[in-house]
């Protein structure tokens, strides 16, 4: 997400309250390589790394009125922040009730993504190693999925294959599964919004490799490199290594060997 | 909250140019620059790392609180 970037850099520092913290440490954190702040960075789609980031828009009470999951086009982050602000201005009005204020947030949820730019919409194009991961995990149970069989039928083919006709929106785009998920949560207290399902599509893991990519041609350079970079986040544990080492194999055999002989010294009474 | 509203909307109205400008930005953008931008985030916003503290600036200024979550440091490593 380019913060730095116009018009997002001036609403941010002129009209909200900003802050951040580390979820390294967070089980529902996912992981991704470890990039300096000089390392190159890249432009992505909306919605992409939802286990590694989450920009929350908070009431001054601590009411969540809406979370961007992943990384968001700066132009789009601000139109979501606008929207956040709308909800700012209805959580705050005193003609409704608590329980027609949530009606009237699912409701206005659910319009925006009517309200949102055909430019927006393909920005918001779900990742392929998350699309992949959604259909081979949980094809007909996914919320970011239309049509579980085309979406097995898209992400089974090979790369530089032609999409089947009707596949190309088997899945949600990501501007659709934030307002879907965030209707269901309507004004909801920070510390009780429960990130780990909210967040939960695609695969823990995000990295585009942009380290280790030619500047020129944009296509990984190293593989090797990228295989042995350092990681942040949850990075899950490898699985033990069913072969052991040499040594322990030694040690193995010598320690096998002194029982069957200290046994038959027991049983035959020899030195 | 009016003004605040007004405001974003404003924002919003001027980033409706973003998109041809998106769409000529490179995919790969160079650590040098990475790190510039890096600066200006750090350097123009006063990020704060306690949610109750920021949430009592909030209420004291009359905005909302824009609370990011992330793998790293905003400053560093990511």
């Amino acid at each position: 997400m380019s913060l730095s970037q116009e018009p997002a850099l001036s609403v941010l520092k002129n009209e909200l309250v900003c802050g951040y913290r580390d979820i390294s440490n967070e089980s529902y954190a996912g992981f991704s390589g470890k990039h300096a702040p000089d390392g190159n960075a890249i432009v992505t789609t909306n919605g992409a790394g939802p286990h590694n980031l989450q920009t929350f828009l908070l009431s001054s009470d601590g009411t969540v009125l809406h979370c961007l999951p992943g990384y968001w086009n700066p132009g789009d982050l601000v139109r979501e922040i606008e929207f956040a602000a709308r909800m700012d201005d209805l959580w705050h009005d005193t003609r409704y009730s608590i329980t027609q204020k949530r009606q009237l947030y699912r409701n206005a949820q659910l319009a925006h993504i009517d309200e949102h730019p055909q430019m927006m919409v393909a920005r918001s194009r779900m990742q392929g190693f998350d699309m992949k991961y959604e259909a081979q995990h949980r094809p007909y149970q996914s919320d970011t999925i239309v049509n579980p069989q085309a979406a097995i039928q898209l992400v089974s083919m090979e790369k530089g294959m032609k999409a089947p006709p009707g596949t190309k929106n088997a899945f949600k785009t990501t501007d659709r599964i934030m307002h879907e998920r965030m209707a269901m949560r309507p004004f909801v207290p920070f510390n009780q919004f429960d990130i780990a399902a909210y967040v939960d599509y695609g695969r823990p893991k995000y990295d585009k490799n942009e380290n280790f990519r030619d500047l020129n041609t944009g296509q990984v350079a190293d593989k090797n490199a990228v295989k042995q970079q350092e990681m942040l986040g949850q990075v899950p544990q490898k699985p033990m290594k069913k072969r052991r080492s040499m040594g322990n194999r030694m040690m193995q055999r010598t320690s096998n060997m002194l029982v069957r002989k200290g046994i038959r010294n027991v049983v035959w009474g020899q030195n | 909250m009016l003004k605040k509203t007004f405001m974003l909307s404003l924002a919003l109205a001027s980033s409706l140019t973003m998109p041809l400008q998106a769409l000529a930005m490179p995919r790969l953008i160079e650590g040098s620059v990475a790190k510039e931008n890096i600066c200006t985030v750090n350097n123009e916003i006063h990020w704060n790392t306690n949610l109750s503290q920021a949430l009592e600036e909030a209420r004291r200024e009359n905005k909302m609180v824009l609370w990011i979550q992330m793998i790293g440091q905003m400053s560093g490593s990511t």
